[in-house]
């Protein structure tokens, strides 16, 4: 009887805290300023909501501001750019794993010891994370690195899930520097680089609109029998597109990636005009002495094979998939000056460059 | 009357090789006329005799993806189930496979070096004019080499096999240690390359590894061949084979050369294909009721030859994009047929009792 009781009891407060939980964010929805392209967060008044935390996640995860955070830890390359391009850059004092970083800037002040490595990625160092007493960690979830991101909260550090990598569209994952700009207190800022980012990403996808000619592209190498392929639905499969070329799998209806065996993607790529993004490749010789069946592909042979090498750092990273993600224009215009330079005589390549 | 046995168990011997013999090639023209790709049958016989087929790109799948990965498959199969075999006599161990004497593990730790350490090699090995494909099989083959090394010491220092197993055993584990430890500290990407090393691949070979891989397996068989004489002494127990006039240690050491080299050279090319090698040699004597190693070990050479096609077929799965990894197919569709055996013989210690 008292069992049934308590129980009763405990359900019922756990309905009203999830009733009373739920209110504020109704009443936020009437002021939630509208993103142009992105899904997956929500910004309103000192109020961040990401919808969609991590692969599957159920519910949202909101997180409450009163300032501006002062010391931050970032957890992902890809979270760089964002800072560096609204000026808070000086605020990050921790990444994992150091050596990958690109960017010039932050790698002087690794180098000054203003920015202190916190394990490698993947294996975050909590007690390096809490001697440093950062503000906020941002920190993205792949779907199992939980654990150590829950015991970081429990020490008292808010941890902010930045689920960017979830977005199906270029431009909404750009997006994600207006959710940097709420956090910092600069969204005006974050707006006007977002909003010309977008702005130029359209412009350019209208100047590729009207190409007579769309040459066929393909992508990826093979890794053991498998070649990845990005799906039809991928946000690579749309640069392609807007870039006026016909991607070989563009019918494909997959969001995600293809594995596709090597003899399949000869068949339906061999006589492709472009190849594109060859993985940690640079050069044709490398890519003949992994495998001489390269060779075989027409791409190769008319030499129109070219990656996202043009900046590597001196510890091997490629800058493309660091600031990439944030500068989807550049990508495009790329892709643009690759499948019709005709359009853009003057431009000359910001990740891309002709594999020799 | 012993003679009249032996007489009809030769025969039952040589229709039962024959028939592995013609398994072998039919599963060998229907492995290379399904893939992923569907070519139609007399398109590919006729490219296969000679004569010029109109689709180039066809011609080119044909001659360049997958007949090097027949060959492979054929080439692998053998050699993993003849040193298997071999690894089940020297150590009169029904579990006994390949990679008993830690080959794999220190294949797999070599592969891990490379690959996780691979960009300050990377530049090395640019410098020094080595291909890409070769990094991994030269990493590989280093490893397994070393291994085969300290295994053959200390072979010659103890007079006892299963000492020996426990050696080799505890070679794998520290190799393995080593390996979670580099994991551990590598990043996403270079895991991921090793895991789909670990997950073995008959079709990356293309016609400038092939070129090396099939004498040396060449040889490897037919110096197997020719050790199933020692071999069947050795099932006779080490006494007796001493007293036989077998120079024990030579020949435990011949062994271990002989299987070191198929098993390394096969996971230095295609990664570790587990399994194979320890279910393949119990179906030879299961249908072949012999331990006599002058007539298993050929059988075993075709049989593995034609099971690793028909895995291969399996793992293509002809119609679809995608493949399978082999590791999965030859250990999904091989543990069944294992269990049968053990369910219908009830007791696997019948090959080695002397």
């Amino acid at each position: 009887m008292n069992m049934t009781k308590s129980a009763l009891l405990l359900l019922l407060s756990l309905w009203l805290l999830a009733c009373e939980k739920k209110k504020p964010s109704e009443n936020v929805d009437s002021n939630a300023i509208n993103n142009h392209s992105a899904s997956k967060f929500k910004i309103s008044d000192n109020q961040l909501t990401v919808l969609e935390p991590w692969p599957g996640a159920t519910s949202p995860k909101t997180y409450n501001f009163k300032s501006s955070p002062k010391k931050v830890i970032v957890t992902s390359t890809t979270h760089l750019p964002y800072l560096e391009m609204l000026g808070v850059g000086d605020q990050l004092v921790g990444f994992p794993g150091t050596s990958y970083i690109s960017s010039e800037y932050f790698r002087e002040r690794v180098a000054t010891g203003e920015i202190k490595d916190i394990g490698n990625d993947g294996n975050l160092n909590i007690e390096l994370i809490i001697g440093l007493q950062p503000d906020l960690v941002i920190a993205f979830d792949m779907g199992n690195e939980s654990t150590t991101l829950d015991k970081i909260e429990e020490s008292g550090i808010p941890v902010l899930y930045n689920a960017d990598f979830l977005e199906t569209s270029a431009l909404g994952r750009a997006e994600w520097i207006r959710f940097f700009g709420a956090l910092f207190n600069k969204q005006n800022k974050a707006d006007s680089i977002f909003n010309n980012i977008a702005k130029s990403y359209d412009s350019l996808k209208t100047l590729a609109k009207s190409v007579s000619e769309r040459p066929t592209v393909f992508s990826g190498v093979v890794y053991g029998d498998i070649w990845f392929l990005p799906g039809g639905e991928n946000s690579a499969a749309a640069f392609y597109k807007d870039a006026g070329a016909a991607y070989i799998w563009e019918s494909d209806s997959t969001s995600g990636w293809l594995e596709v065996s090597f003899e399949s993607v000869f068949d339906k790529a061999n006589d492709a005009d472009y190849w594109v993004g060859i993985s940690t490749f640079n050069t044709k010789e490398e890519l003949i002495s992994q495998d001489t069946r390269y060779g075989e592909f027409d791409a190769f042979q008319q030499d129109k094979i070219f990656t996202y090498s043009k900046r590597i750092n001196p510890t091997g990273g490629y800058d493309y998939f660091e600031t990439g993600y944030a500068r989807p224009d550049l990508i495009l215009a790329d892709f643009i000056s690759i499948f019709h330079p005709e359009i853009l005589p003057d431009y000359d390549t910001y990740y891309y460059q002709k594999v020799e | 009357m012993i003679q009249q046995q032996f007489e009809s168990s030769r025969k039952k011997w040589s229709s039962i090789l024959i028939i592995a013999i013609l398994l072998t090639i039919a599963t060998f023209i229907i492995n290379v006329s399904l893939g992923s790709v569907s070519i139609p049958l007399d398109l590919v016989l006729k490219h296969f005799i000679g004569l010029t087929i109109d689709n180039e790109s066809w011609a080119l799948i044909l001659s360049n993806f997958r007949l090097p990965k027949a060959l492979t498959a054929i080439l692998v199969g053998s050699a993993l189930g003849i040193s298997g075999l071999q690894m089940q006599t020297l150590f009169r161990n029904a579990l006994a496979g390949p990679y008993i004497l830690g080959i794999s593990s220190g294949a797999g730790l070599g592969v891990a070096i490379a690959i996780f350490l691979g960009f300050y090699v990377g530049g090395f090995l640019e410098l020094s004019g080595i291909g890409r494909s070769w990094l991994l099989v030269c990493a590989a083959g280093v490893g397994s080499f070393l291994i085969l090394i300290v295994i053959s010491l200390a072979a010659i220092r103890l007079k006892d096999s299963v000492t020996l197993l426990i050696i080799g055993l505890m070679f794998g584990a520290a190799t393995g240690a080593i390996v979670s430890i580099l994991q551990f500290f590598s990043q996403a990407e270079n895991i991921q390359a090793y895991v789909i090393w670990s997950f073995g691949s008959l079709g990356s070979l293309s016609w400038s590894e092939l070129i090396v891989f099939i004498p040396i397996i060449l040889i490897g068989l037919l110096a197997s061949l020719l050790l199933s004489k020692h071999l069947n002494a050795l099932l006779l127990g080490e006494n007796y084979a001493s007293s036989l006039g077998l120079n024990l240690k030579r020949t435990r050491i011949l062994i271990i050369l002989n299987t070191s080299i198929l098993a390394g050279t096969v996971t230095a090319f295609c990664g570790p294909i587990a399994f194979f090698g320890v279910a393949l040699p119990h179906v030879a004597r299961m249908l072949f009721n012999t331990t006599n190693h002058l007539l298993l070990s050929p059988l075993v050479i075709f049989m593995g030859a034609f099971l690793m096609l028909v895995f291969d077929t399996i793992a293509q799965l002809p119609g679809f994009e995608a493949t399978l990894p082999i590791n999965a197919v030859t250990a999904l569709f091989g543990a069944p047929f294992v269990i049968f055996i053990l369910l219908k013989k009830k007791n696997l210690n019948y090959s080695y009792q002397s």
